[in-house]
Order: structure tokens, then sequence, then C-alpha cells
């Protein structure tokens, strides 16, 4: 009876080893395609799915001569790693007393915050425009950081407080009883438990913040501050008319990403799966 | 003075409501480039300014008149709704159903789950123009398959309708990734003997998965309902990428018909105002949905 | 992680300084000018490429100036608007065609200058206002009609190029018959259809025998509308009779240039860039350029022309000194024959001798008259807009013929009331 069980739950398994690798075929087509079309000659018409039969690094040359990716991949780690932090700390700070202390004024502030996190960023372009160009932000990294942390902070506060909802009252009160201030309550209770929250929004707005693309077109115009999205959308303007250099370009901005993916991807799906279940 | 020291000090220390002050660099920040540039956007609502020039005079509410009558912005509106609540569902559906079959351990499994992930680690511009190159009529990916299959070509973008359709598909497609980890973290959070119980209970997979898993799944489900509609209702790069808002207009997000009505018509103000209608629109789903949400959770938690 | 962050952030810190100390390295050598300057275009190589390298030449022969050179491609009219609206623009920067209509209030008389005094005739008008400034410097110029293919034309049976827009349909037909594509557009971006429309207004409302008094309607607002019709209803007759690319609301124009390369369209609505750009893929191609037909059997055919390259001055430049030495450098011969000739268009400058490919064939047609594009001179600013998106929905069949002439109708009265 066991037997007969577990062969069945072996050929269950089979089945859906199939399955799984017929899906991935399908989500990995697209990559497929723009993978096999950078490596080909501008002359080359034959189908996209065809891989080619002479290939050519071509393309590569051209992007990375035309592109400066190698520049582009410096600049966008620097406005992502200084956006990140601030988004960690601003984020983590201002989420716990909103979600502690449901005063009016924070349940307000939260409902505001929650509320910019659907404001389309376009609608509000030129107005933000004009405060960095008063203010000197235009074509420095701490104009684009300042802006770009304050459209990912409200991710970031929706997650924590979340998050921070989840842990339990009562370990602020035995703090409390315990003579802590309550100030120190954060840092010494909550910070601690809040490991795993704080990996999944490094990952969520890390990402986005490297992604992103149209605050960084108006705020970072100088070719020596060009992030790595500006660079790659050079190749897909008008007046270009090369496909593979353009296909090359993609593959290289979706590469850094990947890579970092790949060997930290036991940490993206933990991150992820920790802040959707607290 | 000193009394008043006294209090302050007390105030500061045990006082929930000093606790606010830590939102102070976030709420500075807010204001100073969120609540101004809205403020302002509300001004530009009510002048014709062109989006360029140093003069522009007050129309009044005209730009909000036009709106009415518009047929862009209706066709976009109703885009938006589509890409926002119909790649949710999509997603939602496609999420769940890789998750479960995701979730137990065989052959194969991490690297799916990598692979089907890996699209939502890319930008939206990129997914879209990888895209284009699939549906596109001239050597488009699709089309070889159709043609292989003795078919004839299709200019699959050409109909309005149907672009908008395909633009939700591949929304739902490039990031169901999210919403697969998301539910594969909601299943894992299950303990293995409430199911067992259930079945020992004589319950079928269906019962089993109607009455102890879907509730369980509620705190997942609600993660991925707030990411999907807020990133379908804000539908931008992948648009532009795809059609450009075209056939005509008809496949324009608002955020992509209020990017084209600032930089390519010169009408600010009249972007302007469809930028306010479409913030009140969102406003008003955040607050339904909050609500919702909430109702939902004191059911699931009572 | 925490540690990984720390050791980022100190990597970032020293990369910063770095580069920051680098900077400050200026040169010792005296030549008059100091200071940086930046300037800003769309254009995309080969352009780009050949006014690059005259920034190289400036910089060596001024060492004391440090030019930024950058093109913007397709972001570059956003970002213009952006920067116009904050009052904050590159000390020089391409007008693409604009330099009257948009950026006119931006920029610097540049009268005073010896090299106006050298812009060709055939262009100087389209970069002066009504108050007669010379606010831009042409390097090259557009002389535009349509791009066709030699080997179809001859192969299609015809020994002359479409004379009329009744023979230029004849013309469609038998090229469709050869299984060729007649006319090519580029839809997803409607700056291709409405730059039909542009070019093909001024041969139906304005050179043609019976326009009458139309130019002098359309720049006192009393213009009748009714009267479009003729250009509307050739995107949707192109349409209807099957002579546009199946895939004409969807293409995207980085197609075009194959099309051209490999023979596979007949006629295309771009200016001389294309070509040269198609030339990169297939330099045997037969690619040229013809005129616009004229409207009826006896109306002339004529070229459109205006500014390409083209550099003005941010009127409140703190490096005005500068920026005129840098135009004034651009503008010797030696430097625009370079640009022309590496980019594959006529100067737009007098006495420059530039060779290029399609010389020949202008010279065919060297009598006709050049005539600005239809918008930018009969039309208030903001009409191209209006014209990307009737364009688009004629294509489309989102609207009818009547129904644009009507949005053309109000969207013309309501920027004339602004004016």
């Amino acid at each position: 009876m066991a037997e007969k069980k577990s062969k069945l739950k072996t050929r269950w398994n089979w089945l859906k080893s199939i399955a799984a690798i017929l899906i991935s075929a399908f989500f990995f087509a697209p990559f497929y395609i723009i993978l096999s079309l950078s490596f080909k000659a501008r002359t080359d018409r034959s189908s996209y799915w065809l891989f080619p039969k002479e290939p050519t690094l071509d393309a590569y040359a051209y992007a990375l001569d035309k592109g400066d990716i190698g520049l582009a991949i410096i600049n966008t780690l620097i406005v992502t790693v200084f956006s990140v932090v601030l988004v960690l700390v601003f984020g983590a700070i201002a989420a716990y007393p909103l979600s502690r202390h449901k005063t009016k004024l924070n349940r307000f502030i939260l409902s505001c915050f929650v509320g910019v996190m659907m404001v389309p960023p376009l609608s509000v372009l030129v107005p933000i425009y004009k405060e960095l160009v008063s203010i000197g932000g235009i074509n420095t990294f701490w104009g684009i950081i300042l802006i770009t942390v304050t459209y990912s902070l409200p991710m970031s506060v929706f997650m924590f407080s979340n998050f921070i909802s989840g842990i339990p009252k009562e370990l602020d009160e035995a703090a409390l009883i315990d003579g802590c201030s309550q100030f120190m309550i954060f840092p010494r209770i909550i910070l601690p438990n809040m490991a795993p929250v704080i990996s999944s929004v490094l990952i969520l707005t890390g990402v986005s913040i490297w992604n992103d693309y149209s605050f960084q077109l108006y705020v970072l115009q100088r070719p020596k501050l060009k992030t790595i999205t500006l660079a790659i959308s050079s190749f897909f303007s008008e007046g270009n008319s090369n496909m593979p250099a353009a296909a090359a370009a993609a593959v290289l901005s979706v590469l850094p990403v990947a890579v970092i993916y790949l060997c930290l991807q036991k940490y993206f799906i933990k991150g992820t799966m920790d802040s959707a279940v607290k | 003075m000193n009394n008043g020291n006294k209090d302050f000090r007390r105030f500061f220390q045990s006082d929930p409501r000093a606790l606010t002050l830590l939102t102070l660099p976030a709420v500075v920040l807010f204001v100073s480039f969120v609540v101004v540039p809205i403020i302002s956007g509300i001004n530009i609502s009510f002048t014709n300014w062109n989006g360029y020039s140093q003069s522009y005079s007050y129309v009044g509410f005209d730009n909000y008149r036009k709106m009415v009558t518009d047929p862009q912005m209706w066709t976009a509106f109703r885009n938006t709704l589509i890409y926002g609540f119909g790649s949710t569902l999509i997603q939602t559906i496609l999420g769940l159903s890789l998750a479960m079959l995701l979730c137990s351990k065989f052959f194969f499994r991490s690297a799916a789950r990598t692979i089907v992930y890996l699209p939502a680690m890319v930008a939206q511009l990129i997914i879209g123009y990888i895209w284009y190159f699939i549906v596109t009529y001239e050597r488009g990916a699709l089309n070889d398959i159709v043609v292989f299959l003795g078919g004839a070509k299709i200019d699959w973008m050409s109909k309005g309708f149907r672009a908008v359709i395909i633009i939700m598909l591949i929304n739902s497609i490039a990031y169901c990734g999210k919403t697969m980890i998301i539910f594969i973290a909601g299943l894992q959070a299950i303990p293995d003997m409430y199911r067992e119980a259930a079945s020992i209970d004589g319950a079928n997979g269906w019962q089993v998965f109607r009455h102890i898993t879907m509730p369980m799944l509620l705190p997942a489900f609600t993660t991925s309902l707030v990411l999907n509609i807020i990133g379908g209702l804000k539908m931008f790069g992948l648009v532009v990428a795809m059609t450009n808002g075209g056939p005509g207009y008809a496949s324009h997000s608002l955020s992509s018909l209020i990017n084209n009505l600032y930089f390519a018509n010169q009408q600010a103000g009249y972007s302007a105002a469809v930028g306010m209608f479409s913030f009140a629109f969102i406003v008003i789903v955040n607050v339904l949905l909050n609500r919702y949400l909430q109702k939902k959770e004191m059911q699931y938690n009572g | 992680m925490k540690r990984f962050l720390v050791i980022m952030l100190c990597a970032l810190c020293v990369i910063g300084f770095a580069t920051a100390g680098g900077a400050k390295d200026s040169s010792s050598k005296d030549s008059g000018l100091h200071g940086s300057l930046t300037v800003a275009t769309n254009a995309s190589s080969p352009t780009f490429d050949a006014v690059e390298h005259i920034v190289e030449l400036f910089m060596e022969e001024n060492p004391g100036v440090d030019v930024e050179y950058t093109t913007y491609g397709s972001d570059y009219e956003n970002l213009m608007k952006a920067r116009m609206a904050a009052n904050d623009l590159p000390d020089v920067f391409a007008t693409h065609g604009w330099a009257v209509n948009r950026y006119a209030e931006y920029l610097m008389p540049l009268n005073d200058l010896e090299l106006s005094t050298r812009i060709a005739p055939a262009v100087i008008d389209t970069v002066t206002t009504d108050d007669g400034s010379i606010v831009a410097m042409p390097v090259t110029m557009e002389q535009s009609g349509m791009i066709y293919n030699k080997a179809i034309l001859r192969e299609a049976g015809w020994d002359h190029v479409p004379r009329t827009i009744d023979e230029f349909f004849q013309c469609c037909e038998d090229v469709k018959a050869l299984g060729v594509t007649p006319v090519y557009i580029t839809g997803k971006d409607t700056r291709n259809q409405a730059n039909l429309m542009d070019i093909m207004a001024v041969s139906i409302l304005i050179t043609c025998n019976d326009a009458g008094d139309n130019a002098e309607a359309l720049y006192n607002g009393t213009f009748d509308w009714s009267k479009w019709a003729p250009v509307s209803s050739l995107i949707t007759e192109l349409r209807d009779r099957g002579l546009l690319n199946v895939d004409a609301t969807t293409a995207d124009p980085i197609y075009t240039q194959e099309k051209l390369a490999f023979g596979e369209a007949m006629f295309n609505f771009n200016n001389q860039a294309a070509i040269t750009s198609a030339w990169e893929l297939n330099p045997d191609a037969e690619l040229s350029m013809m005129p616009v037909p004229g409207f009826h059997e006896d109306d002339e055919q004529i070229w459109i022309g205006g500014e390409r390259e083209c550099y003005g001055i941010w009127k409140d430049t703190p490096n005005k000194e500068l920026a005129i030495a840098f135009l004034e450098f651009m503008a010797r011969p030696e430097n625009v024959k370079y640009v022309c000739d590496t980019a594959g268009m006529p100067a737009g400058f007098i006495d420059i001798d530039s060779e290029q490919k399609l010389s020949e064939d202008y010279a065919a047609f060297a009598d006709l008259k050049i005539y600005p594009y239809f918008d930018r001179e009969w039309l208030p600013s903001g009409m191209w807009a209006t014209m990307r998106t009737i364009g688009g929905a004629l294509t489309a069949g989102e609207m009818s013929v009547e129904e644009s002439c009507n949005t053309m109708r109000d969207s013309y009265l309501s920027l004339m009331a602004q004016q």
C-alpha cells in the first residue's frame, strides 16, 4: 500500500517536473529572443527564434562603446545604495509610531503615505523639476536621491508598519515597565526583530530604484552622471536603427540584476515571503 | 521655566504622541516633494499653459469641462481599469496556480521558481521592448509561430481593444512571479497538520483548498492585491514601449496619456487636470480597498 | 549584510572623492578662453559623431575650455520642455526645426555675428523671427520630399518620378502589383503620419494654382477648414486602397532602415538621414529623395526645406562669450563642410562645396522652389501635436476625414486665440 502510494507520488512528481520545465521555457522565451538577437549581425534578418549561425559580439562592443555602460553601472550603484539606506532608516523609524499608536494624526499621516504610493509620478514631474532647479538639485546625486527616497518611502512605510503590527505589543509594555524610555523601545525591542522585513524592503526598493527611469532622465542630464536605464534607453530612441545593439544593451542592463538575484535568490525569495505573511 | 522643562521632558519620554516626531524626516520629504508639487499641479490645471513658455493665462474650469467629453480621456480611464484590475485578477490566478505547483519538492522546482521570478527584476520599459519584438508584425516571434503552424501573419497590436488586452496579459505574465512568491510563502506558513486533519475527516481536495488553504492565504492575498493594483493603475513603461498609446490613442493608460498630453501635445494645463482626476480616482480606490481589507481582516481575526 | 553595506558605502565615498579630485585638475595652458560649456542635441549618428568631432577640435584649439556635448535622442524634446518651464537651459542647444515657434523666447539673436551673413537664403527665414532676429545657426539643412527607391520605380515601368498626386497613386498601384509595399509608415510613432500631412499640405493648400487666398486666411484666422479634407484623405485613401504596410499603425521606426535598405518599401516620409542610415546596412540600395508632387495636373512640384542640425545660444547663459566662440568655430567653412559630408546633408551656409551621394539627384530638380513645412509657417505653434493626433487616429480608422477637419479647426481656433 505504502509502496504503491510512493510510486504514485514519484510519477506525480515527474509530471510536475515536466510541467515546471515547460513553464520555465515559456517564461524564459523572451530572454532567449533578446539574447539571440543581440548576437546577430545587423544585416541578419532571420527569425528571432533562430540563434545566429555565426554569433558576433559587434552589438555588445557598440553598446559598451556608445553607452558607456561601465560608468553607468557605478552611477546607478551610487544612487541605489544611498537611496536604499535612507529609505530603510526613514521608513523604519516612521513606521514605528504609525503602527504602534493609532492616534488620529498618525492615521492621517499613514493614509497620506499610502496615497502617495499610488500617485503617478509623471503627473507632478514639472513642479518637482522646478523645485529642484531652485534648490540647485539638478545634475547632482543628492537631488535624484531625495526624489527617489520620497517616492520609495511609502512602500517601505507600508511594509514596515504591517510588520511591526505583528510584533506583540506586550514586548513594548514590558520594556516600559522595566524603565526603558519610549524612544529606546524601537532600537532595543523592535529593530532586532525586523531583519526579515528589512531584507525584503531592501530588495524591493533596491530593484525598483535600479530600474527607475522617469526621474533620472530629468535630474541627471550630464553624460557623466548617466545611470543604466538612461544609457539603455538611448538605444531605443528615434533615429537609432541598430536592433542588435538595442538588444545587447537590454541584456547588459538585465545582467547585473540577474547575477545579483541568482547569487542572493535565497534571501530575495525569503525576504518577499517574510513580508507577505507577517 | 523649570516646570515647563519638566513637562516637556515627561511628554517627550512617555507620551506616545511624542513618538510621532520620528516620522519627521519622512513627513518633510513628503511635504516638499509631494504636497507642494501637487498644489502647483492643481494651479496649472486651471491654466492653458503649453508646458514650457513663461506666460500663460487662467481659464477657469475649461480643462475639467473638456475632460468630460474627451474620448481620449475616457478610453485611457477604461484602459487603466483594465490594466489595474484585469492584471490583478490574472496575476492572482497565475500566481496562485504556480505557487500550488511549485510549492512541494521535486526535480527542477527551484530552477522554475527562479525563472518565473526573473522578469519581475527587469525594468518595465525593457520588458516592453522585449515583448514588442514578440508581438510585432514584421518578423515578430509570435507571428513566426503562427506562420509555422500554417496561419497568416497577424498585426497583433493594430486593434485597440486587443492591444489593451495583450498589454494587460504581458503585464500579468511578467510580474506574476512576485505574486507566486508571496503565495508560496503563504502556503508554507500553513501547518501541514491542518490539511491532514481535514483529509482524515474526509474532506476532498477542493474542500481542503476552499476551507483551509484559502482562508489561511488571506494575508498573502492582501499583500499581492495591494501591490498588483498599484502596479497596474500606474502602468506606464509597458504602454510606451509596446504601442506608444496607439493605434491612435486606443491603448493609453492615464499615466501615459498625461505624459503624452503634457509633452507631445503641449497641453500642460489639460494634462494637469487629467492628472488631478487620476489622483482623485486613485485615492478613492485606495480608501475603498483599505476599508474592504480591514473588514476582511476583522472577519478573519474574529 | 550590515558589513556588506558599510563596505559598499566606503567604496562609494572613495569613488566620489576620487572623481571630485579629478575634476579640479585644470589645464594651465592659456588660450584666452576658459570655462565650461554644455551643448545639447537630439542628433543621432552620423550627425552626432560629426559634431562631436568638431567639439573635440574646438577643445584642442582652446585647452582651457571644457565642452560637454550630449545627445538625448527622442527624450530631447521632453527634457527641453521641462528645462524651458524652469528657465534653465543648456548654454548651446539644437533647435530641431523649432527655433522660431518654440525656442525663440529663450534664444539670443545672432544678427551681430559675422556667421549670420553666411546663412543660406533657402533656410534663413526658418530661423528668423517676425521682428527680424536670427535666433539660430543651421549647420545642415533639410531639403525633403518623399524618399523613394529608384530601382523599384524602374521595375514598375516608370521613367520619371510621379509629378502629381494622381500620378503618385497610380505609381503606388503599379508598385503594389510588384508585391512591394508602396508607402511605408511607422505609426507607432505618429510623427511619421504628421510629417506626411505636413509636407503634402503645402502642395495641396498653398502652392497649387487654385490655392486662392488660403495662405492669407491661415495667417488671419479665417481659414475654412473643410479645405483640409484632401490632406486627411490622403491617409485614408492610401489605407483603404491597401497601399500602406499592414502594420502601419504599429510599426516602430526602428524598422524603417531595413525596409528601405532591402528594397521592401517604395515611398517613405522621412528626411535624408533615413537614407544615410539605410546605406549603412546596404550601400547599394538605390534610394533617393524626390520633390513633393503637385496637387493637380498643372501644379508645380515643390521641395520642403528648413534647418536640420541647428544651434542657438540660451539668452541667459552665463557663458555667453564662450558660446559665441563655439558657434563661430563651428560655422567655419571647413567645419560645416565636415559635418555635411559626414551626415550626408546639404549645408545651411552659402559657399560650402559639400559632396553627397544625393547631390546629383537634387541637381535634377534644382529649379524647383523650396517651401517651409506647413505647420512652421502657416499654423500657430502647437498644431504639430494636433496633426500627430489626427494622423494616428486616421491611420487607425478611429476618425473620419470630416472629424479630422473639425479637430484641426478647433485646435487652430483655440491656439490662435492664445496668441
